[in-house]
């Protein structure tokens, strides 16, 4: 049995946003703008995505769903970069097709082998599924690029000294790049390890309040902790693998400028 | 305009003008791109300079005046802005990078040793590690006693790392070996058992040994060439 909030009352949950601000401002923590400004993002941007996906939902062709994953493949690697500490020259790119393999591998697995979607581009699968594989992709490269450029600063001596002993720069660089992969899995990983027993994934929760079966949201729950460890994975190690190039001259110099 | 200029001090050895050189640098000029830390730093302008097969070559100068960025242009770590460099007769660009720097190697001044005992880090340019007998034989010719092959390489001092550095270096098997102030941590008893030692390998190998030294009075006696880099300032 579906329990669907009317608008009164989702508008309770105001209460729950009173709290936060009280306690922002008991515990001068400076957050109440920041938290009004974020609270109505979200409110505006989940109506605005849920009007559009129910449209999208409607039309139903392979073009109009192909087209908005790529559109929001293209917003998630500005935004993924969007959150690095200090921006780095030429990571787009690679971070686009970092998210954009992740992505289409991910989706066309778990739709394709595992849901068995037919058509492959339902749009009521293809979008909600194709949006949190983006998601966690685009988390993951965030975390990477940051990784990368802390790694390749802090390895500078390391990685010439490769050079200078006449490795290419794949291999001077490849344990920066390893540490860059690594970080962004770590979290998928330190939440797999506690899923189900220390807390309950928002997807599965949502499941069961929409009347699905425990046991049925658990499988749900479970393809989607391997989606999100394969995207993650992927996204990050195709992102690591271009970027790496942004670190050196065409001569395989390292450009110990950009990150001095 | 910030530029260095280069003088010939003095040339022990006249004959060696007359043979090929394995490196020459025709009109090199080089800027440091600028970076967060510092601004754009121009370093050469139209810097030339032959370096002869198996001479030791001696840059001498005060800190700060270019001889790292010297050995780091003729190490292939760092791009001319214009002019060009040439090995054995052939511009650099024509050769792959990585198979460059195995032929001129580089030991940079400050050491650089990496997690692991001596004998890995003595064998990283290595496709397979070195016998420990023809390790510490090396490493009794440098004056590093036998038991730091397995101590880790972290732990040695200074002037220890700098000798392994440069036994690392020589077996790579290079052509060219660049040297950056390698005796700057070492006692003078044991430079001068270092700078022998390069005599002798650069007599015995046909190595051409370029070799930056702030002070020549240890290995300018030994030296073919010796050239100076000073800076010259002009605000104009």
């Amino acid at each position: 049995m579906i329990i669907d909030p009317g608008w009164g009352d989702l508008s309770m949950t105001v209460a729950l946003f009173a709290v936060v601000v009280a306690l922002s401002v008991r515990e001068g923590l400076s957050v109440e703008k920041d938290l009004v400004v974020a609270t109505i993002r979200t409110v505006v941007q989940l109506f605005f995505i849920g009007y559009i996906i129910k449209a999208l939902f409607a039309v139903n062709t392979w073009y109009v769903v192909t087209g908005a994953l790529l559109l929001m493949m293209t917003y998630a690697a500005k935004a993924g970069l969007g959150r690095m500490k200090r921006p780095f020259p030429g990571f787009y790119l690679p971070m686009w097709v970092g998210i954009a393999s992740g992505t289409v591998f991910t989706t066309a697995v778990v739709t394709g082998a595992v849901l068995k979607a037919d058509p492959w581009y339902r749009p009521d699968v293809m979008i909600p599924l194709g949006g949190m594989i983006l998601g966690n992709a685009m988390t993951g490269g965030a975390i990477a690029a940051d990784r990368l450029v802390t790694e390749m600063r802090a390895r500078k001596n390391e990685i010439e000294l490769w050079l200078i002993l006449g490795r290419d720069y794949r291999f001077a660089a490849r344990e920066a790049k390893r540490e860059a992969v690594r970080a962004a899995l770590i979290p998928t990983i330190n939440t797999m390890m506690t899923v189900g027993l220390v807390h309950l994934p928002g997807i599965m929760v949502g499941q069961m309040l929409g009347g699905v079966e425990p046991v049925v949201a658990a499988k749900y729950q479970i393809i989607i902790m391997l989606m999100v460890a394969s995207c993650v994975t992927v996204a990050s190690s195709v992102f690591a693998t271009l970027a790496l190039k942004r670190f050196f001259t065409p001569r395989q110099q390292l450009k110990h400028w950009l990150i001095d | 305009m910030i530029c260095a200029i280069l003088k010939e001090s003095f040339s022990c050895k006249v004959e060696f003008m007359c043979i090929k050189p394995v490196i020459e640098l025709r009109n090199i000029d080089f800027v440091y791109p600028p970076s967060l830390q510092a601004k754009e730093k121009p370093v050469f302008k139209g810097l030339s300079l032959k370096v002869e097969q198996g001479s030791i070559l001696v840059v001498n100068g005060p800190s700060g005046s270019g001889k790292t960025t010297l050995l780091r242009l003729l190490s292939s770590m760092e791009e001319p802005g214009g002019g060009s460099i040439y090995f054995e007769g052939r511009d650099y660009r024509e050769f792959d990078p990585p198979a460059l720097r195995r032929k001129i190697s580089m030991t940079p001044q400050i050491p650089v040793m990496l997690e692991g005992d001596t004998r890995r880090n003595l064998c990283l340019g290595l496709n397979k590690p070195a016998p420990d007998e023809a390790l510490l034989s090396w490493m009794g010719r440098f004056g590093l006693e036998p038991e730091l092959l397995g101590k880790r390489a972290e732990s040695l001092s200074v002037g220890q790392k700098q000798r392994a550095c440069v036994i690392r270096n020589i077996l790579v098997d290079p052509v060219v070996l660049l040297l950056d102030e390698p005796t700057a941590s070492i006692d003078p008893a044991s430079s001068e058992r270092f700078v022998k030692q390069m005599v002798r390998l650069s007599k015995e190998r046909g190595l051409t040994l370029v070799w930056n030294s702030h002070d020549i009075s240890v290995v300018g006696p030994v030296a073919d060439r010796v050239i100076s880099i000073d800076r010259i300032c002009d605000d104009n």
